[in-house]
């Protein structure tokens, strides 16, 4: 069964007069508009107005608790040439994303295909696997995580049950303390099974019994079946994922105890950014680090629209 | 290619076939399930045991607290703060949670019809103006939202955590259901048409039976979201009656002073149920789906 | 049974206004300026400190009728992120908690209410309270923080410990080439694993008792106040140390800020470290919960010349805001917390020594309040006694010093920055942070 069978010309679209169109074209805006009106006020009353007054402070000297002075360019110049941590900062979080994005993935859509699947127990295991981000950035996933990690914590103590006896503290050292924030991260990588999941519940059954009775076997059926018609949800969760790995804080914050330490290997730019905001009370250049932060995100966005243009197949293209 | 029959969504049927024994391919599916759901709770599993652990004894390895059992740690975070029990900061989260999410599937559920189903003037702008509203920071937003916020007068009132979620501002959800809306075949829609439905009509008895788990996604994780938010409970809500459970959490761990982490991890696994909870009733939406022919695999 | 469209919709628009109606009254009226009659205390602590305040608070109503105190507590971090939120939109408590490292930024602004007109009259009694507490309240000459609890740090050592390494217990005149040595006599008698102190190289505090036992003021004017060079001596003084295995290594550092129980010394991994004096007694229980230590003893922190003290007071306190709806209730608040006696030993000095001398007298004649609160107050009481408190300035820009300052001493701990380049960042930040 083949998915790519030429359609009929559609019947449902009336042969109009150019009149006619322009009322269907009429109606067509106004309907969607109206539906789009909560969204609309929304944004143009509540989301709008700080979003603009943030660009408009990305341009001052803003110390939060004094009125905001123009400085023109200088926030953005310091931030481009005289601001090594702007680097390193950006550095952990690139690293962050690069590295945690695709294993996320990877697990999330892994799992879910077999969990899919009517295994025995699945309620139990969609649970299991969803648990730890429902915990979400909660104090006491710091301690967890510290306990964890540290010289002689849970996972040096379980190493050491295996043979391999290492005091070597995970959080505490420069070079690995990123790693295990990439580790909670994949830790919490129940909220993406949960969306694909979902998508997986849309694949109609048929489908995959077709293409079975026609020999495929199950490699192929992900291949051909599985991943075009999950390629929205798919391109959904890693978009998502990156934007929100550019973002990262929560964990970062309360593992690190607001320091982005040790040495700075976990400030992400995030965190350095609210370090500069609320620390620093120097929340002009804060939100000139927002800004900057957004056209990279906007680009990434944008280069990832870009590919799935070619890579996602949508069940209501013609 | 043919549309499969739009039925009213069945239960998936508990159709207990006949025991069989388990194929090697069942068995080794089951092993690394297993396998892995051991690691993903082993630190939950910690946690748990740490509830019931002395505080002098918190940094002990082991689950099981053993002689250093109690439940001090329960019965102590269960008074909360400020003579404000916790069961009052649950409710209070349960309340904020439940209006979040009929606001935001309601009010995501609109825009996302519109943005993937009806080709209207500048749709393209404001759907890109719609996700660039993601990409910038939270922090930098924080002080304007809170100036304007306070100047309506919202300050100390549940507001803040509820409008904004009625008026769709959440981008991740909206882009959430666009996507899934965009899988859904246009020939439906079309169908539909030829019935005599408009815009509403096909919003109503195509898309939304649809896309149920969808919107059970959009609800379990608009659940979860808000009942773990701390930042907005922290900066807009002045009297402790009315604060949340992360906010009452946050506050048993104090750097300078003695920390509470016996009644911190009692309260972080007991305001985990209410979400698991929340999770485990609307699964049953994801399991759900056009199961037009019954169980698959 | 379908519903029509239309009706449909008018139900949800009406439960929606319904629900709009509930979440606005579900609150204080949405408004948060204290008016005539009812203000609000904010401060940070944990829910045993907020239980205290309570009573408190209850006694001060019980004596002051007509006057309703709303109070809310958060932890130091979240306290600090809505203090400064607050700040920005003009919505600060009437009484707020603040603290010598951290009240001048907000004083600079405005945002503070001078109290030098409430304490000159007497409306606030600040009689019972030392000078050289009074003055880290202070700032360009106006007194901005009434003091509550002071805070000193000092060296704690696990005596046992100590003593088991077989070297004599520390003098209480120590210079700090002293102290470099008798470190390193603790730690030839330690076993493997434990060390003989933590790392303090990257404590803005240890650094200040070093710069002013040294004789030098840490700021001057908008500028650091002391050399380059006695930077990079201090510096160079920790490294060599952990190079040499006396201290903990560099990656227990995150377990030296974390909860005062899980530090390397209540651990019983480390034999000293510095403490503020109320730390002490938390200590010693975390030690003994653990068999690993049954006192924890201090000695005045190391200093060179012998006229200059290396005990740096700090203070928390509150404060008024500038925009305080009333002042005179507020004041009032302000005055029995720092001088009734029955406050005082509802409060048990929570939140640093007492710095009212009758209520320290008070506390350690009543016989209910714990020994760990009475153990304080009596190494409070002998520092002061001796005249061993020194004072530094607390100036705007601190935050980011403090920080920075931990920042550069691990890039130079863990080798990624020269001790030079690490003194030098430091020094540029300063003018940037201190302007």
């Amino acid at each position: 069964m083949v998915l790519t069978t030429a359609r009929p010309p559609d019947a449902s679209i009336p042969r109009t007069r150019p009149a006619a169109r322009r009322r269907t074209a009429w109606r067509e805006n106004i309907s969607g508009y109206v539906f789009l009106s909560p969204w609309l006020l929304g944004f143009v009353t509540i989301v709008a107005g700080p979003i603009l007054v943030s660009l408009y402070l990305s341009f001052t000297r803003y110390s939060v608790l004094r009125s905001p002075k123009w400085t023109g360019l200088d926030n953005y110049r310091r931030m481009l040439t005289q601001d090594p941590t702007f680097w390193s900062a950006l550095e952990v979080t690139l690293t962050y994303l690069v590295l945690s994005v695709p294993v996320v993935q990877v697990f999330a859509l892994f799992l879910a295909s077999m969990l899919n699947r009517g295994v025995r127990g699945s309620t139990v295991y969609r649970a299991i696997f969803y648990l730890p981000s429902l915990i979400g950035g909660s104090v006491a996933i710091a301690i967890l995580w510290r306990y964890l990690f540290e010289g002689d914590g849970l996972l040096n103590n379980a190493l050491g049950a295996i043979g391999i006896s290492t005091q070597q503290s995970w959080i505490g050292s420069p070079d690995t303390a990123l790693g295990t924030l990439i580790v909670l991260n994949v830790w919490q990588f129940g909220a993406s099974m949960i969306i694909y999941l979902a998508g997986l519940r849309q694949v109609p059954a048929e489908l995959y019994e077709s293409a079975a009775i026609d020999g495929a076997g199950a490699f192929r059926r992900f291949r051909s079946i599985t991943l075009p018609l999950l390629s929205p949800v798919i391109f959904f969760n890693v978009l998502m994922n990156v934007v929100t790995a550019f973002q990262a804080f929560n964990t970062a914050y309360i593992v690190s105890n607001g320091t982005g330490g040790p040495a700075d290997s976990t400030l992400f730019y995030t965190l350095y950014l609210y370090q500069r905001g609320f620390v620093d009370f120097d929340m002009g250049y804060a939100s000139a680090l927002g800004w900057g932060l957004l056209v990279l995100v906007a680009a990434s966005a944008a280069g990832l629209f870009a590919l799935s243009r070619r890579l996602v197949f949508y069940g209501d293209q013609r | 290619m043919t549309i499969p029959a739009i039925s009213a969504p069945r239960r998936a049927r508990k159709h207990r076939a006949p025991q069989r024994p388990l194929t090697r391919q069942q068995f080794l599916r089951q092993l690394v399930l297993i396998a892995l759901a051991v690691v993903m709770f082993y630190p939950l599993a910690w946690m748990l045991g740490a509830s019931f652990r002395s505080d002098s004894a918190i940094s002990d390895p082991g689950i099981w607290p053993g002689s250093q059992f109690t439940t001090s740690g329960y019965t102590e975070g269960w008074q909360g703060i400020s003579g404000v029990g916790f069961g009052r900061f649950i409710l209070n989260s349960f309340l904020v949670a439940a209006l979040c999410v009929v606001a935001n599937v309601v009010a995501c559920a609109i825009t996302a019809y519109a943005f993937a189903r009806i080709d209207f003037r500048l749709r393209r702008l404001w759907f890109a103006l719609m996700l660039g509203t993601l990409m910038l920071p939270h922090h930098v937003i924080l002080i304007p939202q809170y100036l304007l916020f306070r100047h309506l007068g919202w300050i100390n009132t549940y507001l803040p955590f509820v409008v904004p979620k009625l008026l769709a501002t959440d981008a991740f959800f909206v882009f959430l259901l666009v996507q899934f809306f965009r899988a859904i075949p246009r020939e439906l829609d079309e169908a539909a048409r030829l019935d005599g439905c408009g815009h509403f009509g096909i919003f109503f008895r195509i898309i939304l039976p649809l896309a149920k788990p969808a919107l059970a996604t959009a609800a379990i994780f608009t659940f979860i979201y808000s009942w773990n938010d701390f930042f907005t409970p922290l900066i807009y809500l002045n009297d402790p009656k009315l604060f949340t459970v992360p906010l009452a959490l946050r506050s048993f761990i104090d750097t300078t002073s003695n920390s509470a982490f016996g009644a911190l991890f009692a309260m972080s696994a007991l305001s985990l149920l209410p979400v698991l909870g929340v999770f485990i009733a609307f699964q049953r939406l994801l399991v759900d789906g056009i199961a037009t022919t019954g169980i698959r695999g | 049974m379908r519903v029509p469209m239309a009706r449909r919709s008018l139900l949800r628009s009406a439960s929606a206004l319904v629900v709009l109606g509930t979440l606005g009254g579900c609150g204080a009226g949405g408004s948060d300026g204290d008016s005539a009659g009812s203000i609000r205390y904010e401060f940070w602590g944990s829910p045993s400190r907020a239980k205290k305040v309570g009573t408190v608070v209850g006694l001060f109503q019980k004596a002051r009728p007509g006057v309703q105190v709303q109070t809310r507590a958060s932890d130091y971090n979240s306290y600090i992120e809505n203090l400064t939120v607050r700040a920005a939109g003009g919505a600060l408590p009437c009484a707020l908690g603040v603290q010598s490292t951290f009240f001048a930024e907000y004083a600079e602004a405005g945002l503070l209410r001078p109290v030098d007109d409430l304490t000159g009259s007497g409306r606030i009694d600040v009689s019972g309270i030392p000078e050289n507490v009074l003055a880290s309240g202070r700032l360009d000459g106006a007194q901005y923080v009434i003091p509550t609890g002071s805070f000193v740090r000092i060296l704690g050592y696990n005596a046992d410990l100590v003593a088991s390494s077989g070297a004599p217990a520390p003098a209480d005149d120590m210079t700090w080439d002293d102290y470099a040595t008798f470190l390193r006599e603790v730690q030839r008698g330690l076993p493997a694993g434990v060390h003989a102190s933590e790392i303090e190289g990257n404590n803005m505090f240890s650094l200040t008792s070093w710069v002013v036992g040294h004789g030098e003021a840490m700021f001057d004017g908008g500028r650091l106040g002391f050399p380059k060079s006695l930077l990079a001596d201090w510096f160079r003084y920790w490294l060599r140390l952990t190079a040499d295995g006396v201290t903990v290594p560099p990656s227990d550092l995150p377990t030296q800020t974390a909860s005062l129980e899980l530090t390397p010394l209540a651990l019983g991994k480390a034999a000293i470290g510095t403490r503020d004096i109320p730390h002490l007694y938390i200590t010693e229980q975390a030690l003994a919960a653990k068999a690993r230590g049954k006192t924890v003893a201090w000695v005045p922190m190391p200093r060179v010349a012998p006229a200059r003290s290396g005990n740096v007071l700090g203070i928390n306190g509150i404060s008024i805001a500038a925009n305080c709806g009333d002042v005179a209730a507020t004041a009032a608040f302000v005055d029995f917390f720092t001088n009734d006696v029955n406050a005082a030993l509802a409060f048990q000095s929570d939140n640093g020594i007492v710095t009212n001398l009758r209520a320290q007298e008070a506390l350690l004649n009543d016989p209910r309040v714990p020994k760990g609160v009475k153990r304080s107050v009596t190494v409070w009481r002998a520092l002061a006694g001796a005249g061993n408190l020194a004072t530094t300035v607390y100036p705007a820009g601190l935050a980011t010093l403090t920080n920075e300052l931990t920042r550069l001493y691990e890039s130079a701990a863990f080798g990624r920055m020269s001790v030079d380049e690490a003194v030098d960042t430091f020094y540029a930040t300063a003018q940037y942070a201190l302007a």
